[in-house]
């Protein structure tokens, strides 16, 4: 029994592997886009800063906080949804700059 | 009478004259003190993982000034923010390790303790560029020891981003109030 239970936890686990998605966000025009984001644990979003001005996304929503360092333009950054919930990313140069993202 | 008249006025103008010198000569870093204890005597807001330095940052504050802002008053003068350091835990393949919900693992003693703190009239001292309302900033060791060297321009030109009165420089404590007002 103990190892069925393992073995379904351990499918389980692979299987949301294998859904996890890689969720592309641009910063053209001052903007994130998209800005609200719906996801699933384990998925990664991806930030691609396609403008012409270095920008940030760091997260300071209280037990989501991450920040993966400033972005000049053409750089990308990664973070990876491990926590359900719901927090803000936001860009520490331009305060209207923000993303809504809730992880399901 | 006359001499005494002129005694007192000399006396006074030499008063004010060091008053303004001595204010002049805190102003900066050198009027922030290190908060001993600030991990137990403080209430912990935030803890931010900087997976591109390494590092896991942990947000304080001083709780009279919590109590007072999360009952909706402005942050008060005195409000003392720590930023405090501590170096992550790293994988076999050099880079953060992550706990279950991808969370950095943080590991050893503080490495370096940065301050913000707010006091009435600061700001006056600043010119416009180098003005975050009444905010100074300090960078210490982790005994406790001013880092001498420290640049303070990047502190100021970065949480001058974050002017609007609800922010009031600051770029953690602002969303933790509003995540964490009193009803």
């Amino acid at each position: 029994m103990r190892i069925f239970a393992c073995a379904l936890a351990l499918l389980i686990l692979v299987a949301q592997g294998a859904n996890a998605k890689e969720i592309q966000v641009t910063m053209k025009g001052m903007k994130y886009s998209p800005d609200k984001i719906v996801a699933k644990r384990g998925d990664v979003l991806v930030l691609v800063n396609d403008d012409t001005v270095a920008h940030d996304a760091f997260v300071s929503t209280f037990g989501f906080g991450v920040n993966p360092g400033g972005l000049k333009p053409g750089e990308t950054k990664r973070i990876a949804l491990m926590k359900r919930g719901h927090f803000v990313v936001e860009c520490a140069f331009h305060d209207t700059m923000k993303i809504n993202v809730t992880v399901q | 009478m006359r001499k005494l008249k002129l005694a007192v006025a000399v006396i006074g103008i030499a008063a004010l004259s060091l008053t303004v010198a001595a204010g002049s000569l805190q102003a900066g870093p050198e009027r922030i003190t290190f908060p001993t204890d600030f991990e137990h005597k403080f209430t912990l807001y935030g803890i931010i993982d900087r997976p591109d330095l390494k590092i896991v940052r942990f947000f304080y504050v001083d709780r009279p000034s919590l109590k007072a802002a999360k009952a909706g008053k402005p942050v008060p003068y005195g409000t003392t923010l720590v930023m405090a350091d501590k170096k992550a835990k790293l994988g076999s393949d050099g880079q953060p390790a992550v706990d279950k919900d991808g969370r950095m693992i943080a590991e050893g003693g503080w490495i370096k303790v940065q301050l913000q703190k707010k006091g009435k009239g600061w700001g006056d001292d600043h010119p416009a560029n180098m003005k975050n309302g009444d905010w100074e900033y300090a960078s210490f060791n982790a005994d406790g020891t001013p880092i001498a060297d420290q640049k303070y321009d990047i502190c100021f030109g970065c949480h001058n981003n974050r002017q609007s009165a609800s922010e009031d420089f600051t770029f953690l404590f602002a969303p933790y109030l509003r995540d964490h007002k009193r009803g």
